[in-house]
């Protein structure tokens, strides 16, 4: 039985970076860990069989132009232990989360020859929104992937009703869904990018 | 403050204790080791408290490396040299060369070209040469002295052109040389240098070839390469390709430079050339490496037992990066290792032989694509041949060479100015009575659409769809501009910028939806939805019938086989079906197959589709259309509109296989004409055929999918899957047993 746990405090940070720099191949720093974990530890959980962590997830929300929007930064689950649904639980209890604090889409990177995370994003409701050339650094493309959360219909717009959206780009907040977040600050117009990573995402 | 982070020392009295701004450190600062203050400072933190600057906080810690780790300091991956004169003086890179060395040291450059045009950096590439970073050392060794001149100042070449086509932002090309020597005085005299080792080689060729007693009369002035007799004339040819390849190479780079297209005759003269030389390098593989030669590798193979591992008998090894198999001197990757600060170390993969020269052979066959175009192809014509060259995905190097020649001085083609074109297209004199205010103004904002038009055409095709996203919009603006300004209800503005602006944005967003099936962006869930808004984008805009009458005064006009014509239901039997017609036919037909032979199988539970948990078929239609509804042309459409026309209580098999029906006698109708026609570049031509016959597959294809899926009766029986195997557009669907 896999038990799911949300982040508590720093005494779990170095299972999580521990885990996620075995498997990943960017390299990441304590700091950049702290930033997601600390800032929006709601939105970091781990998978325990036993005391034995498998598997965890870092995300982040905040505004992002004229949305808010959630971000899955890194997710992983050990190789024994995949093809489990470990992954969609993780991703899925993020998703929830993110819905509740009032984001408008999650968004996130995979490269394009990873089936199953393109899967797994897919059946939640994931598209491939944009194609990344050569996004990673071994030169594999990535796809850029979105999710949209179904928006309030808009009585006064019967356009938008239709489906049509005749103010496209000016999303109406209703400011009491981001009393939960906790971004304070700035966030740049990029995604969070590779430590090194030259590319900039428009 | 933010969760989590607390100022530490939250004991001692807070901001109140800290000290001020610190003095900068001089001549008169005590240094006193403050190791043991520190641990015990930190040992006073509770877990999850951070101290950090008022204006540096973690979002700016994370471009921190941490200096010692491998993965991301720089400089401790370095092998046992830290530069170049370390190494040179070390004896890695020797100045007396064998000739067996001399060509493995041209084949590993060649290999490192390639890489480095494929996006890698300068510095582990073409830089990580030895030879390269010393130029001057090499003048001893005349051969190799002129091979690597040539080396840089095609590189050179290379560099500023990518530089000046301005679309490589994506695509890792640094063009910056972080103080590597990319440029040297006279390495335009490289041609001259290459020509003097050249003749000298040839020379010693005709003196091996020569017969035995002339051997033995000028035995003193031969220059043997190497000591073996048998092997000299094999050496000889090798070197001898090697050296008219880079001629070849440097003089198609300095043709396509010249202006106006004036030189593009002769640069296929030399590309000619360079494929041939190229083909000789490939025979010269036998020579240098004579393991290499197919067949006796299939002999050994035979000879092993069926089940014996090939990797367990050690006949796979890694690839490697030169002819003879055998790696290269002279070359060391780390000791530019600091000038590739601030990204961490990464350790990249040279291209092997065999791809380099699968590279060059792929360039050199774009870049005579690129001179072939008819300098006076019409702007229509143009923008399909760009759609037809990415069809082989050429590199950036061939794309930006493209890109500055139809661009070249803001002119199309270097010929004449965009707006001079667009007159033409629009079927105007320049200078003509119509010719108001607004129709210029129309003209000029045009023009300058157009040419970025035109250059994101040369982008690779992931930006390109990311940047025509833009670009749509910025059309649904002009559209939108004419049709506010149009006062007087002048005719011409009417029908013709208006249709012509119109017909454009249509022909963007076809191609901007098209190129998310190329680029694998769509999930099967999502082809409905597509098919069914490609054929209004494919559609002609309102005010067909008006133009209808107008088109056939103007038919004498305007030559074209591209989209003008117009056709109505009403108008066709007054118009004659134009193979350009049949061919939109084509599509549309197949995209009514597909989108019908979709909703009957979502109907009949044939299809795989799960039902996300977190958002329905109406966002992720929202998701993809949203940035269409906001041009005038073609006319957005609704989900509701969607859900209207594909949900039927009863499915049919039938509409949609008379669709793909429909698609077949419309080719057959076609015949060869999409290959004839003349205006057409001649890339356009042979992808229009190529294109006709996929399609073709397509619904001969999906025609008997159908019929086992109607034969099968209703119910989820079978499970239908979609395989892009013919066509990178349209599918075939897969039919199995569930």
């Amino acid at each position: 039985m896999i038990e799911y746990v949300s982040y508590k405090d720093e005494t779990q940070l170095e299972t999580i970076m521990s885990l996620i720099d075995q498997e990943l191949s960017e390299p990441y720093s304590i700091f950049t860990y702290r930033y997601f974990i600390t800032l929006w530890p709601d939105l970091c959980f781990m998978a325990f069989d036993g005391d034995k962590c498998v598997g965890t997830i870092v995300c982040k929300m905040g505004q992002h132009r004229n949305t808010f929007r959630g971000y899955i930064a890194m997710l992983v689950v050990i190789k024994p232990y995949r093809g489990k649904g470990i992954a969609t639980e993780l991703v899925t209890r993020c998703i929830q989360v993110m819905r509740d604090s009032g984001c408008d889409e999650v968004t996130l990177e995979a490269e394009v020859t990873n089936k199953g995370a393109l899967a797994l994003y897919g059946n939640l409701g994931f598209i491939c929104a944009k194609r990344l050339h050569r996004y990673y650094l071994n030169g594999v493309d990535a796809f850029r992937l979105k999710l949209l959360f179904p928006r309030p219909p808009d009585p006064n717009n019967l356009f938008a009703l239709a489906g049509v959206g005749h103010d496209h780009g000016h999303v109406h907040h209703d400011c009491m869904h981001h009393q939960h977040h906790k971004d304070q600050e700035h966030c740049a117009g990029n995604e969070y990018p590779h430590v090194g990573h030259t590319h900039h995402n428009p | 403050m933010e969760l989590g982070l607390h100022l530490g020392g939250g004991q001692g009295g807070g901001s109140a204790a800290m000290p001020t701004a610190a003095a900068a450190a001089g001549d008169q600062t005590t240094w006193v080791d403050a190791s043991g203050f520190f641990f015990s400072v930190c040992a006073e933190l509770d877990v999850g408290e951070l101290i950090h600057g008022e204006h540096f906080n973690l979002f700016e810690a994370m471009s921190a490396l941490e200096i010692m780790d491998p993965k991301m300091d720089a400089g401790m991956a370095t092998t046992k040299y830290k530069t170049a004169d370390e190494a040179i003086e070390s004896g890695a890179a020797p100045i007396n060369l064998s000739v067996h060395q001399l060509v493995d040291v041209m084949d590993h450059l060649l290999a490192c070209e390639a890489t480095w045009h494929k996006g890698h950096p300068l510095a582990q590439t073409v830089f990580s040469c030895l030879y390269l970073l010393k130029l001057e050392r090499t003048t001893p060794n005349s051969l190799l002295h002129a091979f690597c001149t040539s080396v840089r100042a095609t590189c050179s070449l290379v560099r500023t052109t990518v530089a000046l086509a301005d679309i490589h932002e994506e695509e890792d090309f640094v063009t910056i040389a972080y103080g590597l020597p990319v440029e040297g005085e006279g390495d335009a005299k490289c041609l001259s240098l290459l020509s003097s080792v050249e003749e000298t080689i040839l020379r010693q060729l005709r003196f091996t070839k020569g017969t035995a007693s002339s051997k033995r009369k000028g035995g003193q002035d031969a220059e043997c390469l190497q000591d073996d007799p048998a092997l000299e004339e094999g050496y000889c040819q090798a070197i001898l390709c090697r050296l008219r390849f880079r001629k070849a190479f440097f003089r198609t780079l300095s043709y396509m430079e010249k202006p106006q297209g004036r030189g593009l005759e002769m640069a296929r003269k030399h590309i000619a050339a360079a494929l041939s030389e190229l083909r000789d390098i490939r025979l010269s593989s036998a020579f240098l490496d004579p393991s290499s030669n197919v067949d006796l590798a299939k002999t050994r193979n035979q000879n092993l037992s069926s089940d014996t591992n090939s990797r367990d008998s050690g006949l796979v090894k890694e690839k490697p990066s030169t002819a003879s198999g055998r790696p290269a001197v002279g070359f060391d990757e780390s000791v530019n290792r600091r000038l590739l600060a601030p990204t961490p170390p990464r350790s990249i993969k040279i291209l092997c032989w065999e791809d380099a020269l699968k590279y060059f052979e792929q360039l050199f066959e774009d870049l005579d694509q690129i001179c072939s175009l008819p300098l006076s192809l019409g702007l229509e014509e143009l923008l399909q041949f760009l759609v037809d060259f990415q069809q082989s995905q050429p590199d950036l190097f061939a794309r930006a060479q493209l890109q500055l020649l139809i661009l070249q001085d803001d002119k199309l083609l270097g010929q004449e100015p965009m707006a001079g074109a667009l007159y033409k297209v629009l079927g105007m004199p320049a200078n003509g009575i119509n010719n108001n205010q607004q129709t210029q103004t129309f003209v000029t904002q045009a023009s300058r659409l157009m040419q970025h038009l035109l250059k994101v055409m040369c982008t690779n095709t992931a930006w390109q769809r990311r940047k025509l996203g833009r670009v749509i919009l910025d059309w649904a603006n002009l559209l939108q501009e004419v049709r506010n300004t149009l006062q007087e209800e002048s005719w011409w503005t009417d029908n013709v910028i208006m249709a012509w602006a119109a017909e454009q944005t249509c022909w963007i967003v076809t191609h901007f939806l098209m190129l998310g099936f190329q680029l694998d962006l769509y999930a099967p869930s999502e082809y409905c939805m597509l098919y069914w808004y490609l054929p209004s984008a494919s559609l002609r805009p309102k005010n067909r019938f008006s133009f209808c009458s107008l088109s056939s005064k103007k038919k004498g006009k305007k030559k074209k086989g591209g989209t003008s014509m117009k056709v109505t239901g009403t108008a066709l039997k007054d118009v004659k079906l134009t193979s350009s017609i049949l061919l939109i036919q084509c599509y549309i037909d197949l995209c009514k197959g597909f989108i019908w032979m979709l909703a009957a199988l979502t109907l009949d539970c044939k299809l795989v589709n799960r039902t996300p948990i977190f958002n329905t078929e109406q966002e992720r239609f929202l998701q993809r259309f949203e940035i269409l509804f906001k041009v005038l042309a073609p006319e957005p459409m609704s989900y509701f509109q969607f859900k209207e026309a594909t949900c039927h209580n009863h499915f049919s098999y039938q509409k949609s296989y008379d669709h793909f029906v429909a698609v077949q006698q419309r080719i057959q109708e076609l015949g060869p004409a999409p290959t004839k026609a003349p205006e057409l570049s001649a890339v356009s031509r042979g992808q229009r055929a190529i294109d006709v016959r996929k399609m073709e597959q397509v619904a001969l294809r999906n025609r008997i999918a159908l019929q086992i899926v109607h034969q099968a009766g209703p119910g989820d029986n079978l499970r239908v899957s979609f395989e892009f195997s013919q066509h990178p557009c349209f599918p075939v669907a897969v039919v199995k047993k569930s």
